[in-house]
Order: structure tokens, then C-alpha cells, then sequence
């Protein structure tokens, strides 16, 4: 199966390791990735706070890249990224008046719904299978066991509905591959409350509370690792976890983070360097006692 | 039993009934007049869960009510992350996420209103969200996509008001740290050029919207 890929600006540098695992874990399933060609950055949230209609402009033109390069699906790894294409993809579709707006931005105009953009846990649930997926899990991988809570943060199903992937209050398909490598889901009130990455650089305070909330609850409800499938969330999740504790309370304690892609690899028994998992802020060498390094 | 208290008396004789026509104009306003003030936004909102000043209801309930001073030079309307959750709550279809994204683009729009006791002045974090979005579009104007050294380097020199501000960013100082041990700071992006076809065209693309919405 071929596949358009979508990598977005933060998965070469800042989420290395996501991309890596994830084209890991991919080759295992028999999915080829193809980069898009010439992609330009999807804006994100900031570019709509400038402009509106620039930003589904560009937007707009990766999905009319997709078309010409004849991708059927277009994926992305970065939430954002995906909620942005999802949602463009959507306005053309039903109001047919923004989509001439948009087109008029255009060289090559996109016929809106030639290509169906969507975030790779999408492909995984329902191109790929989860059946597919336990296929390829080896026994005795160093996860098994251990009690582990997924988070979905927002854009991987929120606004349901213009994603329409799975519930928004309370999704499964992460717990189920929680499943798959042995380990034990639990109940996570926190799954898919925001850890309010978009304002990292402006409002710290908001940010580190957000995001240490989420923490104490995972360590409340007994997690050992979390699992995820965002770049913003595991910058907050991760990368800030110390300031982010220390501003909701006085205990002190870590939990690894870890991308979805890596936990599924390390299920594949894929090494620790390959899934990248030196770079993962907050060190799971402790979890992984007995993994092949 | 809880009290409940009048923290102020609002004075709606400076109120403009107009307001809130001009943020259902604004795209992403449209649905602003279907809210009945149940406050499911609010309660499921973070960043009011998070003990912020923060009440999308009551933003809701300021527009309609006019009071576009109060709103626009608000910290308020920055505080929001975007994520979401109130959209996904209301039983209105409201969209106050988006609502909020208009009335930042009001408030930005109206700090260069040609009459001067109009004009908006954005409050502090207002400024930094705004300059750290601009930063944002520049960098893709320029590369096409965005590289992270370059338009944060500049939100930190300009957009905090200081020279050297990349110097004074210094709560960022144990994440930027944090993210060089990590070799996770692009220095030298490869196949960057702001020649490059994909910048050239997200040029043309910017420069057409802005023709059109004039
Ligand atoms: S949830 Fe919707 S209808 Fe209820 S107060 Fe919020 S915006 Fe208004
Ligand atoms: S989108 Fe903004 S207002 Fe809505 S719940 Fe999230 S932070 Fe609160």
C-alpha cells in the first residue's frame, strides 16, 4: 500500500524521533510513505489569527499537490497538521462558494474530496487493522505488563465533527494498541484535554498548569508510560514535565512519554536507537530494562 | 451555600449594539447569536478548569451585549489555546474557538483604527500572541515552511519589546537547553531557500488573499 506523506515542519528537527519510528514501524505493517513533493508548512493556528484566507490558501495548495501527484490518502503525523487538511478539505466540500475562493488562490485549482487527508491512527485503525498490527507484535517485548494511559490531546479528534475519526470525549483506538504490545490501558479522565502547546512561547503559567494537571492525573491513575501521538504534546508532555510538575506540586516524580510509533516498534522488537528513543526528553531507560539497545 | 455577588454594574450606555454584527461578519463569528448561555463551554474550557481568568460565556455574553471596548483590550481573548473543546461541548453549534480567532483579528485590526479614541490597545499577552503568530506567517513567507531558530530568534528580539530579547528569553532558557541536548535546533535547515518553488507560491498565495479581502 502507498501512501502521500505529510511530514510537517516539526517532524524533521523537533520530533525527529516520531518520524523515524514511524517510518520504522510503517515498513514492518508494508506501508510505503511517500513524501509529498514541494509541501509547504499547513499554518497551523497561527497563520488563521493573521490571515484567514492566506492560510487556507496554503493549506489548499498541499491538498492540490496531493491531487497532481495522485495520492488517495494524504497523511500526516502532526495532529495539526491533519486537522488543518481534514478541515480545509471539509469547507470545499460543503460550501461550494469557499471553495472558488479558495481556488481562485490557487495555480492548479483541487477538486475538493480527491484525496482523503487524515492522521495516521486513522490509517492504522481502518486501512491497516489492528489485526494487521498484532500480526507483527514478537512476545516478550519490555513493555509487557506494565500499566501505561494514552492521550490524545486535541486535534486527533476534536472538533468531531469535522475529524470524525472516533468519540471526542472518549476515544479507544490508542488504548487498544496499548493492548497489542502487552501492556495494560486505564482509565485516563485527562485523555483528551488540551496541554496547551499553541501558547508555549507566549503564556508559560497557562501552559505548565495545563500540562502538569495532566501529569498528576496519569500518576494518579497508576501509569508507567504514556503513550502518544503528538509533537506539541510531547514538547509539553515531555519536554517541559519537570517545570510542569513543579508548578501544580510539590511531589516530585517522572513518567516517560513515549510516541505511539515507538511503543508499536519496540512490540515489533525494532531496537532503542532505530525508534529513536535517546532523544525522548524524559529517559524510559528505566522502563525498558532488558530492551535490545 | 455559597453567595453570589455583583462584582460591577455594567453601564451599557457606552455599549455599541453594533459589535456584534461586525464579529458574525468576520469569518468564524457566523454562529455567534445561536448562543443561549448554558455555559457548557465554560465549564469544559482548561484554561478556566486551570483557575485562569477566563470565561468564555461570559465573552459571549459581552459581545452581545456590546461592550467592544471591554472585549477587545481584554487579556482574555488571548488566553484561549485553541483546543477545542468548547465547539465540541456546545449545544448550539456556537464555534467559540473560532470566535475567539475573530475577535483577535478585530482587536489586531482595530489598533490601526483611523480614529484615535477607537483604537484598540492590545493588552500584553495580546501583543506577544500577535507578534509570535506574525513571526509564524513571515516564516513561511520566507522559507515556505517555518524553521523554528529563525522566527522564534525574531518573537524573542521584537516581539517582547526589547532588544536583545533572544538574551532576556530567559524562562525559555532550560527548553532551548533542554532541546540542544537533544540536537532537536534545526541551525542549518537542508533544502531551505526562499527561492525555493513551494516558498515562491505560498507568496502568491498570500499576496492574492490579501487583494481580495481589501
Ligand atoms: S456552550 Fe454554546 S450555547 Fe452554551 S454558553 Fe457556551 S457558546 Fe453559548
Ligand atoms: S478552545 Fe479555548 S475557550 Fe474553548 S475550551 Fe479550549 S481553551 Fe477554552
Amino acid at each position: 500500500m502507498k501512501v502521500g506523506y505529510y511530514p510537517g515542519c516539526s517532524l524533521h528537527k523537533v520530533a525527529k524521533e516520531y518520524d523515524r519510528s514511524v517510518h520504522k514501524v510503517m515498513e514492518k505493517l508494508g506501508v510505503e510513505l511517500v513524501e509529498l513533493k514541494d509541501w509547504n508548512c499547513c499554518g497551523a493556528l497561527e497563520v488563521t489569527a493573521v490571515d484567514h484566507l492566506a492560510a487556507e490558501g496554503i493549506v489548499a495548495r498541499n491538498l492540490a499537490l496531493a491531487e497532481e501527484q495522485k495520492f488517495e490518502q494524504l497523511i500526516a503525523v502532526c495532529p495539526a497538521c491533519s486537522y488543518q487538511l481534514i478541515a480545509t478539505n471539509y469547507k470545499m466540500v460543503h460550501d461550494k462558494n469557499k471553495a472558488d475562493e479558495i481556488n481562485s488562490l490557487l495555480e492548479t485549482p483541487y477538486t475538493p474530496n480527491s484525496v482523503k487527508p487524515m492522521h495516521i491512527l486513522e490509517l492504522l485503525r481502518d486501512y491497516v487493522g489492528i489485526e494487521k498490527i498484532k500480526e507483527k507484535i514478537v512476545p516478550g517485548n519490555p513493555l509487557e505488563g506494565k500499566k501505561a494511559v494514552s492521550y490524545y490531546g486535541c486535534f486527533c479528534t476534536r472538533p468531531g465533527d469535522i475529524i470524525q475519526f472516533e468519540d471526542p470525549d472518549n476515544p479507544t483506538f490508542m488504548d487498544d494498541l496499548i493492548e497489542v504490545v502487552g501492556a495494560e490501558p486505564q482509565f485516563f479522565p485527562m485523555k483528551t484535554k488540551c496541554c496547551g502547546a499553541t501558547q508555549m512561547l507566549v503564556a508559560k503559567p497557562v501552559v505548565e498548569t495545563l500540562t502538569g494537571n495532566i501529569l498528576l492525573n496519569a500518576r494518579d491513575v497508576g501509569a508507567e508510560f504514556i503513550l502518544l501521538a503528538c509533537q506539541m504534546c510531547a514538547l509539553s508532555l515531555d519536554g517541559q514535565q519537570k517545570q510542569a510538575i513543579k508548578r501544580v506540586t510539590d511531589e516530585k516524580f517522572e513518567i516517560p512519554v513515549l510516541y505511539f510509533s515507538q511503543v508499536l516498534g519496540l512490540g515489533m522488537g525494532l531496537d532503542y536507537k532505530s525508534l529513536g528513543l535517546g532523544s525522548n526528553y524524559v529517559s524510559p531507560k528505566k522502563l525498558l530494562k532488558g530492551a535490545k539497545t | 451555600m455559597s453567595t453570589i455577588s455583583i462584582e460591577k454594574i455594567i453601564d451599557l450606555s457606552t455599549a455599541d449594539p453594533n459589535f456584534k454584527n461586525e464579529v458574525v461578519n468576520e469569518p468564524g463569528g457566523e454562529h455567534l447569536k445561536k448562543c443561549f448561555q448554558c455555559s457548557s463551554c465554560t465549564l469544559t474550557c482548561p484554561v478556566t478548569d486551570a483557575g485562569f481568568d477566563f470565561n468564555p460565556r461570559k465573552i459571549i455574553r459581552q459581545v452581545l451585549l456590546g461592550m467592544r471596548k471591554e472585549v477587545l483590550e481584554s487579556t482574555a481573548i488571548w488566553q484561549c489555546v485553541g483546543c477545542y473543546e468548547c465547539t465540541d461541548r456546545c449545544p448550539q453549534n456556537v464555534r467559540f474557538t473560532e470566535i475567539i480567532e475573530a475577535l483577535r483579528r478585530i482587536a489586531v485590526r482595530n489598533t490601526k483604527n483611523k480614529d484615535k479614541k477607537k483604537r484598540t490597545k492590545l493588552p500584553k499577552q495580546g501583543r506577544l500572541k500577535h507578534s509570535f503568530d506574525k513571526r509564524f506567517s513571515e516564516s513561511i513567507w520566507l522559507w515556505g515552511r517555518t524553521w523554528e531558530p529563525e522566527y522564534i530568534g525574531r518573537y524573542f528580539m521584537y516581539g517582547r519589546g526589547l532588544p536583545f530579547g533572544a538574551l532576556i528569553g530567559f524562562r525559555y532558557i532550560s527548553m532551548i537547553l533542554g532541546m540542544l541536548k537533544k540536537f532537536k535546533i534545526e541551525f542549518f535547515p537542508p533544502g531551505f531557500h526562499p527561492w525555493n518553488s513551494n516558498a515562491r507560491k505560498v507568496r502568491k498565495i498570500y499576496k492574492k488573499a490579501k487583494s481580495i479581502q481589501k
